[in-house]
């Protein structure tokens, strides 16, 4: 068997091997691999009928459904850049990002058009629509026509009409996959580009960690944003396993969640410690037949191990796994939870992953080596993305050289996150350096919600706190003066922010005061602001 | 049950909460009784837990995991008619 190098390429060769196994179910809809292989090998060649070549970026803007995965496989295959966009974001930010990085074509479906024309209206570079309705069984689509004349859309039935595409477009694993929007410190968010290569070693390395094969059932409850999803993506076509895209809304209850695990004998599930956290609290699980189960994995927060600890004792037989990385280079860590551990323990984020190297470097610039030191965390290896796109500034921020290997031309990450060490060689995740906090599982730059909130011309002062909590990690509390005699209140501020930031960065709740307190050195005096909030978020 | 109303009603006060709470951070129009909750993006996992919460305390009651369910709560109508019914149980 060849060695993959392209990301489709896991598709081309589990359409060959399981061809009627399930490759991705959604509600009560499904598509074998070979199904899914041939749909978007038609779509692919429309996409390319259209002007699509090599590295041109397409927008994909659907909610969670067969369309996330039809879309995704197509662009790939015609050698575009995927570029995920929140269903949940406002438009304005929408647009902002097809602009930055010049989205040509949209992928989406019919349900959302009506934000699809804001998205597109006035200097957007939009030129094409398509609406992959794959997931409506034979309902009628709804006729649309853009309303911004120089768009041209293109209906799911004339995507269809289609042959496989141009027999190869080329394509090396130094190739841009795609591209994920993240939060941004000055106020626009910043596109992380990653490639082929960086993608296949997490997808690789992950599938070999929790042993995916056939039969398999992997549950995609992250947005495609959010690099989790390439987990439950890949990782399971790679083994020829299936995908269970989890629509949005059926998330929101925790009971309906786990019953959907239940019922659909989900064996692997990857997300964000917030959701299990939740599913403990409210998911009804000793109720459940959870005895498909066999992983647990969650990355993107420290999950409380009270929580973890309760969570270990209903689903007793599965394995239990930690991951750690930022977008910048998806997971490059992992641990892996054996035995039961103290309330007051934290979690390790463990050993190096994904072929990657990790080390931290004291204050002192020297490596860290012995439990009681603290660091920062760097990662080398095949995962480090390619850098920020069309900002070499942040980039060389991030991106530098490498500090034990100064005359190596490699760039390592510098992650900004403090860490720790333990007696058997784990990292200890610590906390930032920075504004950066998460919230949700999400990684949110106080910066960006601050900037956008100066950007009302009444707003005079801001100071956006993080209030710890223990199912969201943190909330943000926005402390505001405004100019005098300004007639704003709390409600429309949130409603400026609504306008302006995806949903998990709208501040959980906003004060209104008259002028910020101040440190001795005239600096906003953050540590007040959060003792004031310390005992929780309103509400 | 007592039959006796006083000040705002139960949806009213429902109503309001999640108005406040989280209609304000949304560009949406507020809410009213029949508003669908979950499929216009209104509430999310976290924010029906705090909704829950709220319920609890207000009417004093303990709301089991498995209430907290989607006919339970997708209108503010379905949320006042489970907290009457768990009234009268």
């Amino acid at each position: 068997m060849k060695a993959p190098f392209l990301l489709h390429q896991l598709l081309a060769e589990s359409a060959q091997e399981v061809p009627d196994a399930t490759a991705v179910r959604s509600r009560s809809q499904q598509l074998s691999y070979r199904e899914l292989d041939r749909l978007t090998d038609g779509l692919a060649a429309m996409l390319q009928a259209r002007g699509l070549k090599r590295g041109d970026r397409v927008g994909i803007y659907v909610p969670k459904s067969l369309a996330s995965v039809v879309s995704i496989y197509s662009i790939l295959k015609a050698g575009g850049v995927y570029v995920p966009f929140d269903p949940d974001a406002p438009p304005d930010r929408l647009s902002y990002i097809a602009k930055d990085c010049d989205v040509r074509i949209l992928l989406t479906c019919s349900q959302k058009t009506k934000r699809v024309d804001e998205i597109i209206s006035k200097d957007s570079p939009v030129t094409t629509v398509v609406l992959v309705d794959c997931d409506q069984d034979g309902e009628k689509p709804i006729p649309w026509t853009p309303q911004n004349s120089k768009v041209s859309a293109i209906g799911w039935d004339k995507a269809l009409s289609n042959g496989p595409p141009s027999a190869d477009v080329g394509g090396s694993e130094a190739d841009t996959a795609y591209i994920l929007y993240t939060s941004g410190s000055t106020g626009v968010p910043k596109g992380v580009m990653i490639s082929h290569r960086n993608s296949l070693a997490f997808v690789e390395w992950a599938a070999e960690c929790v042993g995916l094969k056939p039969g398999d059932v992997v549950a995609c409850h992250a947005p495609l944003h959010f690099d989790i999803s390439t987990f439950s993506i890949f990782s399971a076509c790679r083994a020829g396993a299936s995908t269970l895209m989890i629509p949005e809304r059926a998330a929101t209850f925790p009971a309906e969640l786990s019953k959907m695990i239940e019922a659909e004998r989900v064996t692997v599930w990857y997300s964000v410690p917030s959701v299990l956290t939740l599913m403990i609290l409210y998911g009804d699980l000793p109720a459940r037949d959870l005895s498909n189960l066999r992983a647990v994995v969650f990355a993107g927060e420290v999950f409380p191990v009270k929580f973890l600890r309760q969570l270990m004792s209903v689903i007793p037989h599965a394995r239990f796994l930690n991951w750690y990385g930022p977008t910048e280079t998806n997971v490059c860590t992992s641990y892996e939870v054996t035995g039961l551990l103290p309330d007051s323990a934290s979690l390790p984020i463990g050993k190096a992953s994904s072929g990657d190297e990790v080390f931290a470097l004291t204050n002192e610039g020297n490596t860290m080596m012995v439990p009681g030191e603290t660091g920062e965390l760097y990662v080398r290896g095949p995962t480090v993305m390619q850098g920020y796109w069309n900002d070499p500034q942040k980039t060389q921020a991030v991106l530098v050289k490498d500090p034990l290997n100064p005359t190596s031309e490699e760039k390592v990450v510098r992650t900004g996150d403090f860490v720790g060490i333990d007696q058997d060689g784990n990292y200890l995740y610590f906390g930032r350096k920075d504004g950066m906090v998460k919230t949700r599982g999400y990684r949110v730059e106080l910066g960006e919600i601050e900037a956008a909130l100066y950007s009302h011309p009444e707003v005079n002062e801001v100071a956006v706190v993080p209030v710890k909590n223990e199912l969201a990690g943190n909330l943000l509390h926005a402390f505001v003066s405004l100019h005098e005699g300004s007639p704003l209140t709390e409600d429309k501020i949130l409603a400026y922010c609504a306008a302006r930031l995806p949903k998990y960065m709208v501040p959980d709740a906003v004060s209104i005061e008259a002028a910020l307190p101040k440190t001795s050195s005239g600096k906003t005096d953050r540590v007040a602001l959060s003792a004031r909030v310390s005992g929780g978020v309103k509400g | 049950m007592s039959g006796v109303q006083e000040g705002p009603s139960m949806e009213q006060q429902i109503r309001e909460y999640i108005n406040q709470e989280f209609v304000a951070g949304q560009e949406i129009p507020q809410i009213k009784d029949d508003t669908e909750l979950i499929e216009s993006g209104i509430l999310d996992s976290l924010s029906i837990l705090r909704l829950v919460l709220f319920v609890e305390e207000r009417y004093s009651l303990k709301i089991a995991p498995g209430d907290v369910i989607r006919e339970n709560f997708e209108t503010v109508k379905a949320i006042c008619g489970y907290v009457r019914k768990r009234k009268t149980q």
